[in-house]
């Protein structure tokens, strides 16, 4: 399955595409990449959502890899302002 | 060409101006650089301080006609208590340190502890300092993609409301509370029963990716935004009440 993870950063965002095939024992290199990057990010208390999921079904908070779906918005870790 | 911004420029520029001779006589800032980009129509700020190191920081016209003077009073607090906080790192506090922590102490729940202030806002400091572009103005390619990611994940209507015809979007928090989104920086977020502005914002990201930012984050936790934004203004459910008894 093809995912997209898109970082929010000063640029907009930035796109992470992955393919997952759970029926592989051995990740790819993108989804190697993608899951250091997920832990990465999450490690500072960024928040991951998983959007667009069609079918009217809301978005999704995410807080494991596995969980991922075919569209994901990373958040940067909000502060008070 | 003569911007259409220039009387704004030249009022903005002699404003900050005032600004960075005041802190260099308190001995905050060395010197500064203050120009005005004509191409994204910015007002570019850098700042030399007294502890070594610089600060920049930029605010656009756009970004002006939206908040107008309240943003340049955010704006200039936020710079202000930074190079405070930069400075104070080394150096005995001054009066106006105090009193500018004083400001903060309602907010603060270790209100008595000058030096948990000190501290806090050292790290407060340190931490955006790696975001110097909080405030900057976007390019168009970003501003048009954070524009478009808004577009496809909150719905071209609520784009449109809050874009063209500025009018707030209705949120509703993960614990059920009912907010409003606003098309702005800073306190972009009331919350409807007692009418406060609450404001946290996604550091380092054009202003569409910072309103989506937080309206997922509203929608999905809710306790950790309040734990996080600072809140302004309100009253207690008890006044209106007390209202509706006196008619």
């Amino acid at each position: 399955m093809k995912k997209v993870i898109k970082v929010m950063d000063s640029t907009g965002d930035s796109r992470v595409e992955f393919e997952t095939d759970d029926a592989a024992s051995i990740m790819s290199k993108s989804e190697s990449e993608a899951r250091a990057l997920f832990d990465r990010l999450t490690a500072k208390a960024s928040a991951v959502f998983a959007v667009n999921r069609g079918e009217g079904m809301p978005d999704k908070r995410v807080t494991n890899f596995n969980d991922l779906e075919a569209e994901n918005i990373i958040v940067p870790a909000i502060i008070g302002g | 060409m003569i911007s259409r911004y220039q009387s704004l420029a030249d009022h903005l520029l002699r404003e900050i101006d005032g600004w960075c001779q005041s802190w260099r006589g308190c001995g905050y800032i060395e010197d500064w650089r203050l120009e005005w980009g004509h191409h994204d129509n910015a007002a570019r700020l850098e700042i030399m301080l007294c502890g070594g190191g610089t600060a920049r920081y930029s605010l656009s016209a756009e970004e002006f006609m939206m908040d107008g003077w309240v943003l340049i009073g955010h704006w200039y607090e936020a710079i202000s208590r930074e190079i405070r906080a930069r400075s104070a790192i080394g150096r005995p506090l001054t009066r106006i340190d105090r009193e500018g922590n004083l400001h903060v102490l309602p907010q603060e729940r270790n209100y008595g502890e000058l030096e948990y202030l000190t501290r806090r806002y050292a790290d407060w400091a340190d931490r955006f300092a790696g975001y110097p572009g909080q405030f900057e103005a976007a390019s168009k390619e970003s501003d048009q993609k954070s524009r478009d990611l808004f577009r496809s994940v909150a719905g071209e209507s609520v784009y449109q409301a809050l874009d063209t015809k500025g009018v707030f979007q209705p949120i509703v928090g993960s614990k059920g509370t009912k907010y409003s989104l606003h098309k702005r920086a800073t306190f972009c977020v009331e919350r409807l029963k007692d009418g406060a502005k609450l404001c946290a914002v996604v550091p380092g990201v054009p202003l569409w990716d910072h309103l989506l930012g937080i309206k997922l984050m509203i929608e999905h936790d809710e306790p950790k935004f309040l734990k996080t934004a600072n809140v302004s203004g309100g009253h207690p459910r008890g006044f209106f009440r007390g209202m509706e008894f006196w008619r």
